[in-house]
């Protein structure tokens, strides 16, 4: 069931209620708000545009090369929320990104779905983007959590150093502490979806058609391959980034 | 067996260290003294390869501390820094935490073995069972030196380690660092009965 644009414009006026708390609160937030909404609007629109294009053209070339585009996209989108250096880690964290997209999209697309072609537009760009969008945020997470708990705590960091261990040693005290920032989220999320909320993806196919038991299908193994490629990413990120942020002496690049 | 030579080290374009050199002879007891910033710590650190000199080398074993040679050099000391509070639930877990990196992982220990440190250190061994936040500063001192002694290393560096001690606390602890007569032990101190039972006191700074 389509939404036309003069239902789609009523639909906005919702974000009339958040606005006037936000104004009413002092909060300095509106301008923000309204261009968020504005820039979010504007993308998605060109993004359907060149969606609907990519889609007829259906090139297996050219969806890879949208999802390479958009994977050096999230790397540098990654690296520069963890406000860690981007000449350093764009590439390692772009390549830890397409290690995991590559495992657990590629799992998905060609062993679960049996596609005949796994980069059939349909199914690859809009799959490996949503794998993105939530990789994107356990990766700032593990990035910010680890770096700035060496920073933190750098005594504890030279301490582990200094009585024997491998930098890889020290470093695994603050990658536990990642790893459970990064992913405990997505835990608490998958362990109460279907009672509090029906995800997005569920409530798309069934308003696009699809009846629920197919929906719920492809949202569990969504959320098993989100939550695969989140803990993929963040341990090749953090493994990879190690290498390029820490000298030989294994002390953190200032 | 460690020779400074000609260090020198600066930070934010001001030199801490200035053509530092000596030789420190395997099994002897040494004291750093100097004011609070002459780079006492900043010493300790470069042995440790924390700081690079810009001018000079630092040998242990006659082995040039470089990014090569870190890792061995590293895995025949035990530090202790000034202040560090650590994430680990009870004294036990605090005392074997070095023991489960791979270097150190040949020491035997066993709960027999760390009283027989905790009766020198005049500790009670109900410590060694409770939770970290249940013991006083001086007590933490006193549980770390434990651990540096379980470890067993040849070079022992210890950056104020009875600043929470009582003075009886501290003679007690220094009769234990000198009982090590294998051991060479550097010591980063204020506190002058270090510097007089100890065999050197060189001054930094």
């Amino acid at each position: 069931m389509d939404i036309s644009y003069t239902h789609l414009l009523i639909g906005y006026l919702l974000l009339l209620i958040p606005v006037y708390f936000l104004q009413y609160y002092k909060t300095g937030l509106v301008k923000d708000t309204l261009l968020a909404a504005a820039r979010m609007s504007i993308q998605l629109f060109l993004i359907g545009f060149y969606l609907e294009f990519l889609f007829k053209l259906n090139n297996a070339w050219v969806n890879l090369l949208w999802v390479t585009v958009m994977i050096l996209t999230a790397g540098y989108t990654v690296v520069k929320r963890s406000k860690q250096r981007v000449g350093l880690l764009w590439m390692p964290v772009s390549v830890a990104i397409l290690i995991s997209v590559i495992i657990c999209a590629g799992f998905f697309l060609e062993i679960v779905l049996k596609l005949t072609s796994a980069f059939e537009a349909r199914y690859f760009i809009p799959i490996c983007g949503m794998v993105l969008g939530n990789i994107l945020n356990t990766n700032v997470i593990s990035l910010n959590t680890f770096y700035s708990g060496i920073e933190r705590e750098k005594t504890l960091y030279l301490f582990s150093l200094a009585n024997g261990a491998h930098p890889a040693e020290a470093q695994r005290y603050f990658m536990r502490e990642a790893l459970i920032k990064s992913l405990n989220p997505a835990i608490a999320t998958m362990a109460v979806m279907g009672l509090i909320s029906l995800p997005g993806i569920m409530t798309g196919q069934i308003l696009g058609g699809s009846s629920p038991s197919v929906a719920i299908k492809y949202q569990i193994m969504i959320m098993i391959v989100i939550f695969s490629s989140s803990l993929i990413s963040v341990l090749v990120t953090l493994w990879l980034s190690t290498r390029r942020a820490f000298d030989k002496f294994g002390i953190p690049l200032k | 067996m460690i020779q400074f030579e000609n260090i020198t080290i600066s930070f934010n374009d001001k030199t801490v260290i200035s053509d530092f050199s000596t030789q420190i002879k395997e099994g002897e007891k040494i004291c750093f003294v100097g004011e609070s910033g002459s780079g006492k710590s900043t010493l300790l650190h470069a042995i440790l390869g924390f700081v690079a000199p810009e001018q000079g080398s630092i040998r242990i074993y006659n082995e040039a501390v470089s990014a090569y040679s870190i890792q061995s050099i590293r895995e025949k000391m035990a530090f202790l820094p000034q202040d560090i509070s650590f994430p680990y639930q009870t004294v036990k877990d605090l005392i074997l935490s070095p023991f489960s990196f791979k270097a150190n992982r040949k020491t035997v220990i066993s709960d027999p073995k760390i009283l027989a440190i905790f009766t020198q250190l005049n500790l009670e061994a109900e410590i060694l069972h409770k939770k970290l936040n249940e013991i006083s500063g001086g007590q933490k001192q006193r549980v770390l030196l434990s651990m540096v002694a379980l470890l067993d290393k040849p070079i022992i560096l210890l950056d104020e380690p009875t600043s929470a001690l009582d003075p009886g606390s501290v003679d007690l602890v220094i009769r234990f660092l000198k009982k090590m007569t294998d051991k060479t032990i550097i010591v980063v101190t204020h506190d002058a009965r270090f510097a007089e039972a100890f065999d050197r006191i060189i001054p930094i700074g």
